[in-house]
Protein backbone atom coordinates (compact mmCIF):
# COMPACT_ATOMS: atom_id res chain seq x y z
CA UNK A 1 0.00 0.00 0.00
CA UNK A 2 1.33 3.42 -0.82
CA UNK A 3 2.55 5.58 1.56
CA UNK A 4 0.89 9.43 2.11
CA UNK A 5 2.94 12.08 4.15
CA UNK A 6 0.92 14.91 4.93
CA UNK A 7 2.92 17.88 6.35
CA UNK A 8 0.80 20.79 7.93
CA UNK A 9 2.91 24.21 8.23
CA UNK A 10 -0.09 26.52 9.61
CA UNK A 11 -0.29 27.70 12.90
CA UNK A 12 -4.82 27.15 13.64
CA UNK A 13 -7.51 29.54 13.45
CA UNK A 14 -5.79 32.28 11.73
CA UNK A 15 -7.30 30.85 8.15
CA UNK A 16 -9.17 27.63 7.80
CA UNK A 17 -6.13 25.83 5.76
CA UNK A 18 -5.14 24.32 8.76
CA UNK A 19 -8.66 22.61 9.51
CA UNK A 20 -8.86 22.00 5.53
CA UNK A 21 -5.22 20.30 5.73
CA UNK A 22 -6.82 17.74 8.55
CA UNK A 23 -9.45 17.30 6.39
CA UNK A 24 -7.47 15.68 3.78
CA UNK A 25 -5.82 13.62 5.99
CA UNK A 26 -8.72 11.93 7.05
CA UNK A 27 -10.37 10.96 3.84
CA UNK A 28 -6.15 10.08 3.18
CA UNK A 29 -7.05 7.45 5.37
CA UNK A 30 -9.65 5.92 3.83
CA UNK A 31 -7.10 4.98 0.75
CA UNK A 32 -3.61 4.78 2.17
CA UNK A 33 -1.39 4.52 4.64
CA UNK A 34 -0.82 8.03 6.21
CA UNK A 35 1.63 9.92 8.09
CA UNK A 36 1.14 13.71 9.24
CA UNK A 37 4.68 15.67 9.78
CA UNK A 38 3.47 19.10 11.79
CA UNK A 39 6.73 21.53 10.83
CA UNK A 40 7.15 25.24 11.62
CA UNK A 41 3.98 27.03 12.95
CA UNK A 42 2.41 24.07 12.26
CA UNK A 43 2.88 22.22 15.56
CA UNK A 44 0.25 24.67 17.30
CA UNK A 45 -2.44 23.08 15.88
CA UNK A 46 -1.38 20.46 18.06
CA UNK A 47 -1.39 22.50 21.24
CA UNK A 48 -3.44 21.73 23.85
CA UNK A 49 -6.32 24.19 25.88
CA UNK A 50 -7.54 25.52 22.70
CA UNK A 51 -10.60 27.51 23.33
CA UNK A 52 -12.02 28.59 19.93
CA UNK A 53 -14.88 28.88 20.64
CA UNK A 54 -15.94 32.50 21.84
CA UNK A 55 -13.84 33.47 18.87
CA UNK A 56 -15.89 31.41 16.62
CA UNK A 57 -13.69 28.99 14.73
CA UNK A 58 -14.05 25.42 14.76
CA UNK A 59 -12.05 23.74 17.75
CA UNK A 60 -10.50 20.99 14.87
CA UNK A 61 -7.73 19.89 17.26
CA UNK A 62 -10.41 18.07 19.02
CA UNK A 63 -10.34 15.76 16.38
CA UNK A 64 -6.73 15.15 16.68
CA UNK A 65 -8.03 12.25 19.07
CA UNK A 66 -9.40 10.67 16.05
CA UNK A 67 -6.51 10.21 13.91
CA UNK A 68 -5.67 6.77 15.59
CA UNK A 69 -9.06 5.56 14.95
CA UNK A 70 -8.63 6.35 11.68
CA UNK A 71 -5.57 4.35 11.72
CA UNK A 72 -3.07 7.61 11.51
CA UNK A 73 -1.17 7.30 14.00
CA UNK A 74 2.54 8.24 12.71
CA UNK A 75 2.49 11.87 14.14
CA UNK A 76 5.97 14.07 13.95
CA UNK A 77 7.06 16.96 14.76
CA UNK A 78 10.55 18.56 14.64
CA UNK A 79 12.83 18.95 17.54
CA UNK A 80 14.00 22.17 16.66
CA UNK A 81 10.36 23.70 15.94
CA UNK A 82 9.87 22.90 19.21
CA UNK A 83 12.92 24.11 20.78
CA UNK A 84 12.51 26.89 19.53
CA UNK A 85 9.08 27.87 20.39
CA UNK A 86 9.53 26.20 24.14
CA UNK A 87 7.42 23.27 23.85
CA UNK A 88 6.91 20.30 24.99
CA UNK A 89 5.81 16.30 23.48
CA UNK A 90 3.54 16.99 27.08
CA UNK A 91 1.96 19.82 26.02
CA UNK A 92 0.71 18.68 22.76
CA UNK A 93 -2.95 16.80 22.27
CA UNK A 94 -1.31 13.62 21.01
CA UNK A 95 2.02 11.42 21.41
CA UNK A 96 4.12 13.11 18.62
CA UNK A 97 7.54 11.60 17.62
CA UNK A 98 9.79 14.32 17.32
CA UNK A 99 12.54 13.68 14.80
CA UNK A 100 15.49 15.88 14.00
CA UNK A 101 15.73 18.52 11.42
CA UNK A 102 19.24 16.82 9.99
CA UNK A 103 16.72 14.20 9.28
CA UNK A 104 13.81 15.63 7.68
CA UNK A 105 14.72 15.40 3.77
CA UNK A 106 15.64 11.41 4.02
CA UNK A 107 12.62 11.35 6.09
CA UNK A 108 10.04 12.59 3.37
CA UNK A 109 12.21 10.87 0.52
CA UNK A 110 10.73 7.56 2.01
CA UNK A 111 7.48 8.54 1.04
CA UNK A 112 5.38 7.78 -1.84
CA UNK A 113 3.74 10.75 -1.95
CA UNK A 114 3.87 13.80 -0.16
CA UNK A 115 0.61 16.47 0.07
CA UNK A 116 1.78 19.89 1.82
CA UNK A 117 -0.69 22.64 3.69
CA UNK B 1 15.08 12.49 -3.73
CA UNK B 2 12.91 16.06 -3.42
CA UNK B 3 12.04 18.98 -5.57
CA UNK B 4 11.52 21.52 -3.21
CA UNK B 5 9.53 24.25 -4.57
CA UNK B 6 9.91 28.00 -2.62
CA UNK B 7 7.03 30.48 -3.58
CA UNK B 8 8.17 32.67 -0.76
CA UNK B 9 10.68 35.86 -0.35
CA UNK B 10 13.96 34.91 2.18
CA UNK B 11 12.38 36.98 5.09
CA UNK B 12 9.39 34.83 5.07
CA UNK B 13 9.15 32.04 7.11
CA UNK B 14 8.73 29.28 4.63
CA UNK B 15 11.76 30.61 3.26
CA UNK B 16 13.38 30.29 6.33
CA UNK B 17 12.10 26.88 7.03
CA UNK B 18 13.16 25.58 4.17
CA UNK B 19 16.59 27.19 3.90
CA UNK B 20 17.63 26.02 7.67
CA UNK B 21 16.29 22.21 6.76
CA UNK B 22 18.07 22.13 3.20
CA UNK B 23 21.00 23.34 4.78
CA UNK B 24 20.78 20.32 7.71
CA UNK B 25 19.96 17.67 5.81
CA UNK B 26 19.20 17.97 2.13
CA UNK B 27 20.42 15.08 0.22
CA UNK B 28 22.59 14.71 -2.94
CA UNK B 29 20.26 14.67 -5.21
CA UNK B 30 17.67 17.15 -3.55
CA UNK B 31 17.26 20.28 -5.50
CA UNK B 32 15.05 23.85 -5.01
CA UNK B 33 13.21 25.35 -7.37
CA UNK B 34 12.50 29.18 -6.80
CA UNK B 35 9.21 29.94 -8.17
CA UNK B 36 7.15 33.59 -7.85
CA UNK B 37 8.10 35.65 -4.94
CA UNK B 38 10.65 32.82 -4.37
CA UNK B 39 12.59 34.37 -7.05
CA UNK B 40 13.86 37.04 -4.72
CA UNK B 41 16.30 34.54 -2.83
CA UNK B 42 17.93 34.54 -6.58
CA UNK B 43 19.01 38.15 -6.11
CA UNK B 44 22.71 38.87 -5.33
CA UNK B 45 22.11 40.46 -2.10
CA UNK B 46 21.34 36.75 -1.04
CA UNK B 47 24.74 35.43 -1.53
CA UNK B 48 25.51 34.38 2.10
CA UNK B 49 22.21 32.75 1.88
CA UNK B 50 22.22 31.12 -0.70
CA UNK B 51 25.69 29.74 -0.17
CA UNK B 52 24.73 27.58 2.61
CA UNK B 53 22.60 25.51 0.93
CA UNK B 54 24.08 22.11 -0.79
CA UNK B 55 21.67 21.89 -3.31
CA UNK B 56 21.24 22.85 -6.90
CA UNK B 57 18.84 25.71 -7.08
CA UNK B 58 17.11 27.07 -10.17
CA UNK B 59 14.72 30.07 -10.66
CA UNK B 60 11.93 30.43 -12.98
CA UNK B 61 12.89 32.53 -15.96
CA UNK B 62 9.38 34.26 -16.18
CA UNK B 63 9.27 34.90 -12.42
CA UNK B 64 12.95 36.56 -12.84
CA UNK B 65 11.49 38.36 -15.92
CA UNK B 66 7.94 39.72 -14.01
CA UNK B 67 10.50 41.11 -11.30
CA UNK B 68 13.22 42.57 -13.22
CA UNK B 69 15.80 40.50 -11.62
CA UNK B 70 17.18 38.98 -14.52
CA UNK B 71 20.39 41.16 -14.04
CA UNK B 72 20.91 40.76 -10.91
CA UNK B 73 20.61 36.77 -10.40
CA UNK B 74 23.61 34.84 -8.47
CA UNK B 75 25.46 33.05 -10.97
CA UNK B 76 25.18 29.96 -8.91
CA UNK B 77 21.36 29.53 -9.45
CA UNK B 78 20.08 28.46 -12.98
CA UNK B 79 17.42 29.99 -14.70
CA UNK B 80 14.82 27.82 -16.36
CA UNK B 81 11.76 27.90 -18.20
CA UNK B 82 8.34 25.98 -17.68
CA UNK B 83 9.48 23.05 -19.57
CA UNK B 84 12.37 22.27 -17.67
CA UNK B 85 10.63 22.41 -14.28
CA UNK B 86 8.44 20.15 -15.57
CA UNK B 87 11.68 17.72 -16.29
CA UNK B 88 12.83 18.66 -12.86
CA UNK B 89 9.50 16.73 -11.66
CA UNK B 90 9.88 14.28 -13.67
CA UNK B 91 13.85 13.60 -12.54
CA UNK B 92 12.62 13.79 -8.93
CA UNK B 93 10.97 11.13 -6.89
CA UNK B 94 8.29 13.77 -5.52
CA UNK B 95 7.96 17.33 -5.01
CA UNK B 96 7.53 19.43 -2.12
CA UNK B 97 6.25 22.51 -1.80
CA UNK B 98 7.08 24.75 1.55
CA UNK B 99 4.28 26.57 2.37
CA UNK C 1 3.95 10.91 -16.82
CA UNK C 2 0.71 11.24 -15.16
CA UNK C 3 0.54 14.70 -13.41
CA UNK C 4 -1.56 15.85 -10.61
CA UNK C 5 -1.85 19.31 -10.04
CA UNK C 6 -3.12 21.16 -6.69
CA UNK C 7 -4.14 24.64 -6.56
CA UNK C 8 -4.50 26.12 -3.53
CA UNK C 9 -4.80 29.76 -4.09
CA UNK C 10 -7.59 32.18 -5.41
CA UNK C 11 -6.74 33.65 -9.31
CA UNK C 12 -5.66 37.42 -9.53
CA UNK C 13 -5.32 37.34 -5.48
CA UNK C 14 -2.25 35.42 -5.59
CA UNK C 15 0.23 33.65 -8.18
CA UNK C 16 -0.51 30.09 -7.89
CA UNK C 17 -3.22 29.64 -10.31
CA UNK C 18 -0.97 31.50 -13.10
CA UNK C 19 1.64 29.05 -12.09
CA UNK C 20 -0.28 26.46 -11.92
CA UNK C 21 -1.99 27.32 -16.16
CA UNK C 22 1.78 27.55 -17.08
CA UNK C 23 2.59 24.23 -15.68
CA UNK C 24 -0.02 22.38 -17.32
CA UNK C 25 0.59 23.81 -20.49
CA UNK C 26 4.02 22.86 -20.41
CA UNK C 27 2.80 19.33 -19.25
CA UNK C 28 0.89 19.13 -21.97
CA UNK C 29 3.33 20.59 -24.57
CA UNK C 30 6.14 17.67 -23.48
CA UNK C 31 3.56 15.41 -24.38
CA UNK C 32 2.68 14.03 -20.63
CA UNK C 33 -0.91 13.67 -19.25
CA UNK C 34 -2.60 15.61 -16.69
CA UNK C 35 -4.50 12.91 -14.61
CA UNK C 36 -6.68 15.84 -12.78
CA UNK C 37 -6.22 19.29 -11.46
CA UNK C 38 -7.89 19.87 -8.00
CA UNK C 39 -8.88 23.01 -6.44
CA UNK C 40 -8.63 23.33 -2.39
CA UNK C 41 -8.66 26.32 -0.38
CA UNK C 42 -9.26 29.43 -1.93
CA UNK C 43 -8.18 27.56 -5.06
CA UNK C 44 -11.92 27.02 -5.35
CA UNK C 45 -12.52 30.41 -6.63
CA UNK C 46 -10.81 29.61 -9.98
CA UNK C 47 -13.61 27.63 -10.63
CA UNK C 48 -15.99 30.84 -10.25
CA UNK C 49 -18.39 31.50 -13.71
CA UNK C 50 -18.74 35.04 -12.30
CA UNK C 51 -14.74 36.19 -12.91
CA UNK C 52 -14.69 39.80 -15.50
CA UNK C 53 -11.20 40.10 -15.59
CA UNK C 54 -10.32 43.79 -17.34
CA UNK C 55 -9.78 43.45 -20.70
CA UNK C 56 -6.07 44.25 -20.46
CA UNK C 57 -5.82 41.33 -17.91
CA UNK C 58 -5.21 37.93 -18.28
CA UNK C 59 -8.53 35.97 -19.02
CA UNK C 60 -7.90 33.03 -15.78
CA UNK C 61 -11.34 31.62 -16.31
CA UNK C 62 -10.59 31.49 -20.46
CA UNK C 63 -7.34 29.86 -20.01
CA UNK C 64 -9.24 27.21 -17.34
CA UNK C 65 -12.24 27.01 -19.78
CA UNK C 66 -9.44 26.41 -22.55
CA UNK C 67 -7.85 23.71 -21.10
CA UNK C 68 -10.84 21.83 -20.10
CA UNK C 69 -12.41 22.03 -23.84
CA UNK C 70 -9.37 21.03 -26.06
CA UNK C 71 -7.22 18.94 -23.80
CA UNK C 72 -10.04 17.56 -21.45
CA UNK C 73 -8.75 18.56 -18.89
CA UNK C 74 -9.94 17.09 -15.58
CA UNK C 75 -10.92 20.40 -13.19
CA UNK C 76 -12.28 19.60 -9.72
CA UNK C 77 -13.00 21.32 -6.71
CA UNK C 78 -13.30 20.70 -3.39
CA UNK C 79 -16.81 20.71 -2.11
CA UNK C 80 -15.87 21.04 1.30
CA UNK C 81 -13.99 24.19 0.39
CA UNK C 82 -16.52 25.21 -1.79
CA UNK C 83 -19.45 25.51 -0.18
CA UNK C 84 -17.61 27.32 2.63
CA UNK C 85 -16.78 29.97 0.19
CA UNK C 86 -19.57 30.50 -1.90
CA UNK C 87 -19.24 28.22 -4.77
CA UNK C 88 -22.56 26.24 -5.45
CA UNK C 89 -23.71 23.96 -8.76
CA UNK C 90 -27.21 23.60 -9.30
CA UNK C 91 -27.94 20.90 -7.12
CA UNK C 92 -26.06 22.61 -4.47
CA UNK C 93 -27.64 26.06 -4.60
CA UNK C 94 -31.00 24.02 -4.51
CA UNK C 95 -30.15 22.02 -1.35
CA UNK C 96 -29.28 24.91 0.57
CA UNK C 97 -31.36 27.45 -0.41
CA UNK C 98 -29.46 29.86 -1.98
CA UNK C 99 -30.36 32.32 -4.78
CA UNK C 100 -27.77 31.38 -7.50
CA UNK C 101 -25.42 28.72 -8.64
CA UNK C 102 -22.27 29.97 -9.67
CA UNK C 103 -20.18 27.39 -10.90
CA UNK C 104 -17.95 27.49 -14.48
CA UNK C 105 -19.09 24.45 -15.89
CA UNK C 106 -15.78 23.34 -17.30
CA UNK C 107 -15.51 22.39 -13.07
CA UNK C 108 -16.80 19.89 -11.08
CA UNK C 109 -17.71 19.88 -7.54
CA UNK C 110 -16.49 16.77 -5.90
CA UNK C 111 -15.11 15.58 -2.62
CA UNK C 112 -11.50 15.38 -1.12
CA UNK C 113 -11.18 11.57 -1.80
CA UNK C 114 -10.63 12.93 -5.85
CA UNK C 115 -7.55 14.87 -4.34
CA UNK C 116 -5.79 11.47 -2.66
CA UNK C 117 -6.92 9.22 -5.65
CA UNK C 118 -5.23 11.98 -7.70
CA UNK C 119 -2.21 11.67 -6.02
CA UNK C 120 -1.34 8.00 -5.91
CA UNK C 121 -2.73 7.37 -9.20
CA UNK C 122 -0.24 9.95 -10.49
CA UNK C 123 2.88 9.53 -11.56
CA UNK C 124 3.82 13.07 -10.07
CA UNK C 125 1.83 15.67 -8.10
CA UNK C 126 2.49 19.19 -7.92
CA UNK C 127 1.07 21.76 -5.50
CA UNK C 128 0.60 25.63 -6.16
CA UNK C 129 0.21 26.90 -2.87
CA UNK C 130 -1.12 30.45 -1.92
Amino acid sequence: MKRILFTQSRPPHGGINAQEGLDAILMGSAFAECAVLFQGDGVYQLLKHQQPERLGTKNFASTFGALADYGVDQIFCIDEDLAKRQLGTDELVIPTIPIKQNTMCAFISAFDLVLDF
Amino acid sequence: MILHTLNKPPRAPAAIACLEVLTASSEDRDSLLLLEDGVYMADKSNKELVRQVPTKIYALDIDIEARGLAHRVLPSIKVISYADFVQLVVEHKMTKAWI
Amino acid sequence: MKFAIVVQGAPYSHEASLSALHFVKAVLDAGHEIYRVFFYHDGIYNASDLIVPPQDETDIRAEWLSLSETHKVELITCIASSLRRGLLNEAEAERYERTAANLNNAFEISGLGQLIDAGLAADRTVTFAA
